[in-house]
């Protein structure tokens, strides 16, 4: 263990260096404050040690050292403070909780309490505030080619320089020496998957002969940090129990999910289990995905926000919003990408003034609008959808998402749960599979399948395997599946579009001018525009509503189903109390009729006459709640509509 | 129209009515509401009633860190502030390595007592192990 002492009368510090080295303790030492500053700041140490007068014994202000201690900087490094002139004030000061977390010290030392006392400190302080398992033996299966902790440091970090490598490596060992400081053993078996600055590995724990099974998620603290602060916030119990430790270092963090009962040898990744079994077999395991790993995060009340703008979210999430992306960026890769897509002889992509003309090898040519004139728009997207959300798992991903045998899936990859639109999840899943797994090599035939898909959803009907060309066969079902399920959950097709056309573009940002791609690559982002700009063009079938440049006057039509008890703006189901339901269906049975309210307190709240202050209240609060639901514009109600002094009125299509 | 919520507080110490735990509850008016118990009635309550602060009386209690460590065996989340006519520095590394998020002489000012139970109830509680 690596300990920092920061002292600045010398004897002292050599003296009690002494004591601690000959402990078995690695030791730092800092005569001055600006020595000690460094040190916490670049290397890498377990506990620091701090004289709380660092600049001058005889000054009786001086509180420097304590003043590091509680610098936010090194909260993360646990700390004891010492002092020649122990006093109330100070030891407060070190040792309670501070606005933004831990205490700046875990205890506080008097000189004067000798050596011995420092040592016993320096252990117990180890024990319980740093946690490292010094004696936890690891064992690298060397499976898939996980071999050390310094490959591991150059897939978390790989921007991490040369000289800052072997210190990283050591870190990175501790935190696993953290995570599992109450195990005796632990074979690091697999790389599951890895993306920006994460990794998963399989881990098999061992405690008193007793094995336990692991996928560990590690990464860059920040990262780690904000997945367990989303699950924290807004996952199911489900999801939460599933994480049994997490720990952090100062550059590094990591969680362990325990998966029950699941054999870490036979899991692999969707986007594996994809390539290497039958459409039929992956439909199956898509669909028990759907149903079992998926479902309960769908089937969480949904709420609706009017005020949440989600586009203009997902503009901001995935980079696709200005000025990180500005428009010039993207008109210069979508002229760029013409000319290398030409020179790779895959297509002749034309841009004229807001359209994008694809002239195929065979002859064929299709004009479609710029999908940059609809993601460039001021102001949000528009279209009719209200903001119906809910809690999405994640971002799913075809690699992340790992399978077993059975068909049972597991999400892995929880650090992007979060509030979005009902049906983000699916619309991701099948962006990401789309992007993923389809073949690319024939951009003309991939045009073919995409346009009969496309067609089969505009006109809501469902094609067969042998509509489409084999090499799109397997992706096909999977497709349809999600799109099925979607309508389940929302019954939203614009919105599901919508977010295919922004997860496409998500795909085209990391294209960069500059770069020479393969043949391979630049079919891959030709394939992002043309599916983008295929949906910018179906949207405007979909609802005329969101054609860019027409105003928004339409109000859809209001139905309440009395027999399922549910409540549909057009397209969009809205939730609602039981009482609200009563009163709506009261105003719905009598549509365009006036309902007094005395009859409605009567017939549907069933008070007594003489309660005529609870009327006023129960009836004006339902109604506002009600019209927060389904109106566009509250201070203009079109479906309800007050008849001053009497009652109300149902508007089902308000003009 | 939902009621404003407020805060619940539990001083442990002595039961009888002194000048100094009618300063504290006088202090803490704006805030919420102050249940003064003893010891053993306090250690039950803590189980089945949750307090946003916990305030002890030292000179009342036999033990104020032990006290402590009882009180975040059933509640690690505890927020606890001990209150002492004579602190020590001694006692204060005690009673914040047991788990107190603060250890404060006793005051009469009412303003200060509502600051430092405001900054306990604004803070996240101690990390340290029960």
């Amino acid at each position: 263990m690596k300990i920092l002492l920061a002292d600045n009368d010398a004897d002292f510090l050599e003296t009690r260096a002494e004591f601690l080295s000959n402990a078995g303790y690695q030791v730092l030492k800092a005569g001055t404050l600006e020595e000690a500053q460094r040190i916490l700041a670049e290397e890498y140490i377990h506990l620091a040690i701090l004289d709380i007068r660092l600049v001058d014994d005889d000054d009786g202000k001086d509180v420097s050292g304590l003043m590091l201690a509680q610098d936010p900087a090194y909260q993360h490094i646990t700390k004891i403070v010492f002092t020649n002139f122990p006093n109330y004030e100070d030891a407060r000061a070190s040792m309670r909780t501070s606005k933004s977390g831990p205490a700046p010290a875990v205890n506080y030392l008097a000189k004067k309490e000798g050596p011995g006392a420092m040592i016993r400190e320096v252990r117990e302080a180890l024990k319980e505030h740093v946690r490292i398992n010094p004696d936890l033996r690891i064992r690298w299966q060397q499976r898939e080619g996980l071999h050390s902790f310094a490959q591991l440091v150059g897939v978390i970090a790989p921007e991490t320089e040369n000289g800052e490598l072997v210190k990283r490596v050591n870190e990175l060992e501790d935190l696993f020496r953290r995570l599992f400081c109450t195990y005796d053993q632990i074979t690091l078996s697999c790389i599951l998957w890895q993306k920006q600055s994460q990794v998963a590995l399989g881990i098999y724990a061992y405690a008193h002969n007793h094995e336990e099974q692991f996928v560990v998620v590690c990464g860059e603290r920040q990262v780690i940090q904000t997945s367990l602060g989303n699950l924290a916030e807004y996952a199911l119990n489900l999801a939460k129990t599933q994480v049994q430790i997490a720990e952090k270092t100062m550059h590094f963090a990591a969680m362990a999910l325990s998966l029950n009962e699941v054999e870490l040898e036979t899991l692999q990744s969707f986007a594996t289990f994809y390539r290497e079994n039958t459409g039929q077999t992956v439909r199956r395991c898509l669909d028990v995905m759907v149903q079992t790993t998926l479902s309960p995060w769908m089937q969480r009340t949904q709420w609706i926000d009017p005020q949440v703008h989600m586009v203009e979210h997902f503009r901001e999430r995935w980079g696709l919003a200005e000025p990180l992306y500005p428009r010039s960026a993207f008109d210069t890769a979508v002229q760029t990408l013409a000319q290398r897509a030409l020179l790779h002889n895959i297509v002749e992509l034309t841009v004229a003034p807001e359209q994008l003309i694809f002239s195929f090898p065979g002859g064929q040519r299709v004009m479609y609008p710029d999908p940059g004139k609809l993601l460039y728009l001021d102001g949000s997207i528009p279209f009719s959808w209200k903001g119906v959300c809910e809690t999405a798992a994640g971002d799913l991903d075809v690699h992340t998402i790992l399978v077993e045998p059975s068909g049972q899936t597991w999400i892995t990859d929880l650090g992007y749960t979060h509030m979005m639109p009902a049906g983000y999840n699916l619309a991701q899943l099948e962006t990401n599979l789309r992007f993923s797994l389809m073949p690319t090599d024939n951009l003309q035939t991939l045009w073919n399948f995409e346009t009969q898909v496309l067609d089969a959803t505009l006109h809501g009907q469902t094609l067969r395997i042998g509509d489409v060309e084999p090499s799109y066969r397997k992706a096909l079902p999977l497709i349809q599946g999600l799109r099925q399920a979607a309508k389940y959950v929302t019954n939203d097709s614009v919105a599901y579009q919508i977010n295919l056309f922004l997860g496409a573009l998500a795909y085209f940002v990391p294209y960069h001018s500059d770069w020479d791609y393969t043949r391979a690559e630049v079919a891959h982002f030709l394939h992002t525009i043309l599916f983008a700009a295929m949906i910018y063009d179906a949207l405007d079938k979909l609802d005329p509503v969101s054609s860019p440049g027409s105003q928004h006057q339409h109000c859809p039509p209001l139905r309440v189903d009395a027999k399922n008890r549910e409540v549909w703006v057009g397209n969009h189901q809205v939730m609602v109390s039981q009482t609200e339901f009563d009163l709506l269906l009261y105003l719905y049975q009598r549509a365009g009729q006036l309902c007094r309210r005395e009859d409605i307190v009567k017939d549907v709240f069933h008070l007594p006459d003489s309660s005529a202050g609870d009327q006023a209240s129960l009836i004006n609060t339902n109604i506002g709640r009600l019209r927060k639901k389904v109106e566009f514009d509250t201070c203009s109600p079109r479906y309800i509509e007050t008849v001053w002094g009497q009652g109300y009125k149902l508007i089902v299509q308000p003009e | 129209m939902s009621e404003p919520t407020t805060a619940s507080f539990l001083l442990i110490g002595d039961v009888a009515e002194t000048q100094w735990t009618l300063a504290l509850k006088m202090s803490l008016l704006p805030l919420g509401s102050l249940c003064v118990l003893a010891e053993d009635d306090a250690v039950l309550s803590v189980e089945n009633h949750i307090y946003d602060v916990i305030i002890i009386d030292a000179g009342a209690i036999h033990d104020a860190a032990l006290l402590t460590r009882r009180l975040r065996t059933n509640r690690p989340e505890a927020r606890i502030i001990i209150v002492t006519a004579s602190p020590t520095w001694e006692y204060t590394r005690e009673a914040l390595q047991a788990g107190a998020a603060d250890y404060i002489h006793k005051t009469f000012n009412q303003e200060e007592l509502r600051i430092v139970v405001q900054e306990v109830m604004d803070k996240p509680p101690p990390e340290r192990p029960v």
